[in-house]
């Protein structure tokens, strides 16, 4: 498997079109975080204080009206502790430091993560059938399921590398554009009515991870309809196209009940944490649920096709 | 007997309702060069493919060194080298990094071992550039060496011959000799060119329709039957004469100074005797042995297909 493995990077890491991916991602995002530089170059370091100070008196106003829905109060609730804590142990918001922009940046970029990932899923499995080197693949002592897991594996491993990639990038590009200063300043989250730090590394490799789930899923779509159709720009496109068009569609059809069994309204899982799910109803267990029947579907078809299906190219 | 290296039993292989396949039998013997022969469509290819596990079977048993395909593939497969139809390999990898991938997906093949094969087929001062700028000949013998890396006992090779030159052809039957008569391995060999089986293969199969039709040793193949034979005499007439007292129902035709019939070699004998002995001047004797490839076609027309 180890060796499948290496065979199967080497497939992906020795093509020009891998290194053309990864460069035009690290130059994106350092054109990106030189634009935001550029635009907003003020962090307001110092009167962050003053910011706060407004902010939390306005939360605490808004609770005040007794017709607030009860999630929103909540929310209201956590805000307010949040930026008492800031002020009395004197932690300064994230967006006064580099964390801010590189937060944000990670998150929106990890869109263009999507796309590189399901280029090179779409491809691992078709790729060799166009071009007829399946069958010196398939004629080794090798059973086809260790076979399509290598190509899995080494697919989800590429994503990993280049999020990865992005991270470090993000972080150097971030850090000389606006100055490392801040950079030892934590993120803050609630447990149980009470306020805890986080160190801010961790915490945006929790938010990578949150995103994570999408680009595993549309990357496991890619991979199948790979499998299915055995063509790449068939698995690019529909992949690609389903990712953006449920941006789109999702928020618009949210009002129909039966949205709630649809993969893409259920891989953004930040949105049980805020507890303002698209669709009302919808629990966290609920969205595991539908993301992992996904998930095994999928990955059981790509299976089955893969291993049953006879190879005549 | 020893277990021959590859058995077909039944072997039948249908696509919908039709069957590409029909019932087919047949073993190769351990050191042989075994020809696959039929025209196109015939069903080499799927055969093949079938017997490397590409394609799955629908009746019947294919056994490699005694072991099912079906059931026990991975072992079965491991005596197999092969390349079916076009070596494809990466292009965009180096000959050598093409080698290495497939030598990782076996057990114990050295660096040292990948070294001797591209040796063997003579791609050393090459090896390390990417397969992109390799003539089809030089892919070829590629294919060769991926297929010999893991000291395979049955090397596959579906119409090896395509698109390569008069001078790589001759380059691969050489190895087929070396392989066969130096390491003793056996191989199954497809092609619709008759001339280059008649060069390559100790025993030939024909199919046609997906059907078996014959199986036979080459040397069989070039003794049996009769030989068209032309006799250059003085006295045609005479001769004449004296052919239908000899052979009564013996079709014959006359051409000027010369006489036309079939027969055994034998008869070829006899005759020449009853001329010299009856005075008849002979002064050649031209035998035109059937070929291959007229024997191929009568016998694939009999099966009412024509041939264009």
């Amino acid at each position: 498997m180890f060796n499948l493995l290496r065979n199967e990077n080497m497939k992906i890491y020795r093509r020009a079109r891998t290194w053309i991916m990864l460069a035009i991602l690290i130059g994106i995002t350092i054109l990106s975080s030189g634009l935001m530089a550029h635009y907003s170059p003020d962090l307001s370091n110092n009167d962050w204080r003053v910011e706060e100070q407004q902010s939390l008196q306005m939360n605490q106003q808004m609770m005040n009206d007794k017709n607030l829905p009860a999630q929103v109060r909540e929310n209201l609730q956590r805000a307010v502790q949040t930026s008492e804590y800031r002020l009395a142990n004197n932690i300064p918001p994230e967006s006064t430091s580099m964390w801010g922009a590189a937060n944000q940046l990670i998150v929106n970029l990890m869109q263009l993560v999507t796309i590189f990932v399901v280029i090179i899923a779409g491809d691992i499995v078709a790729n060799e059938f166009s071009t007829g080197t399946i069958k010196l693949l398939a004629i080794r002592p090798i059973s086809r399921t260790k076979l399509l897991l290598s190509k899995y594996v080494a697919t989800m491993a590429f994503g990993l590398t280049t999020l990865a990639l992005l991270f470090i990038v993000t972080c150097l590009s971030v850090g000389i554009f606006y100055g490392f200063e801040g950079s030892a300043i934590p993120h803050l989250y609630l447990v149980d009515n009470a306020v805890k730090e986080m160190n801010m590394v961790f915490y945006i490799w929790n938010t990578i991870g949150y995103h994570s789930i999408s680009i595993i899923m549309v990357a496991t779509l890619a991979f199948m309809i790979s499998t299915i159709f055995r063509s790449s720009s068939m698995a690019i496109g529909i992949s690609i196209f389903t990712f953006l068009i449920s941006q789109i569609l999702v928020p618009l059809l949210a009002r129909f009940e039966w949205m709630k069994y649809y993969l893409f309204t259920n891989v953004d899982l930040t949105q049980h944490l805020e507890g303002l799910p698209i669709i009302e109803g919808m629990t966290l267990g609920f969205s595991i649920s539908i993301i992992l029947i996904y998930f095994i579907i999928m990955n059981a078809v790509s299976w089955l096709v893969f291993n049953k299906r006879d190879i005549a190219v | 007997m020893q277990q021959p290296i590859l058995k077909l039993t039944n072997v039948t292989k249908r696509i919908g309702k039709r069957t590409i396949i029909d019932q087919m039998s047949f073993e190769v013997p351990r050191g042989e060069v075994f020809g696959f022969l039929g025209p196109n469509g015939a069903g080499k290819t799927t055969t093949i493919r079938m017997i490397v596990g590409l394609m799955s079977i629908t009746e019947g048993e294919i056994e490699i060194n005694g072991e099912s395909i079906r059931t026990n593939y991975e072992q079965a497969i491991s005596y197999v080298g092969g390349i079916v139809e076009n070596p494809e390999m990466y292009k965009y990898l180096s000959g050598y990094d093409n080698l290495l991938h497939y030598s990782r997906m076996h057990k114990g093949i050295s660096k040292q071992r990948i070294m001797e094969m591209v040796e063997l087929v003579g791609l050393k001062s090459r090896i390390h550039d990417k397969v992109k700028s390799y003539s089809l000949g030089m892919r070829q013998r590629l294919g060769v060496a991926q297929a010999l890396l893991h000291k395979p006992q049955l090397l596959i090779l579906d119409e090896p011959t395509n698109g390569l030159d008069p001078a790589g052809i001759r380059e691969l039957r050489d190895y087929l000799r070396v392989l066969t008569r130096e390491q003793g391995i056996s191989v199954l060999v497809s092609s619709h060119l008759l001339a280059e089986m008649e060069l390559m293969c100790d025993r030939i199969a024909i199919i046609q329709d997906g059907k078996l039709i014959d199986v036979r040793m080459l040397s069989e193949y070039k003794q049996e039957g009769l030989n068209e034979v032309t006799f250059q005499i003085d006295q045609v007439e005479a001769a004449c004469q004296l052919l239908t007292i000899i052979k009564p129902n013996l079709p014959y035709k006359l051409a000027e100074g010369s006489l036309l019939f079939s027969a055994s070699r034998e008869e070829i004998a006899e005759v020449n005797t009853h001329f010299v002995k009856a005075n008849i001047k002979v002064y050649e004797i031209k035998v035109h042995a059937k070929t291959l490839e007229d024997q191929f076609l009568e016998m694939t027309q009999k099966g009412g297909v024509k041939h264009v």
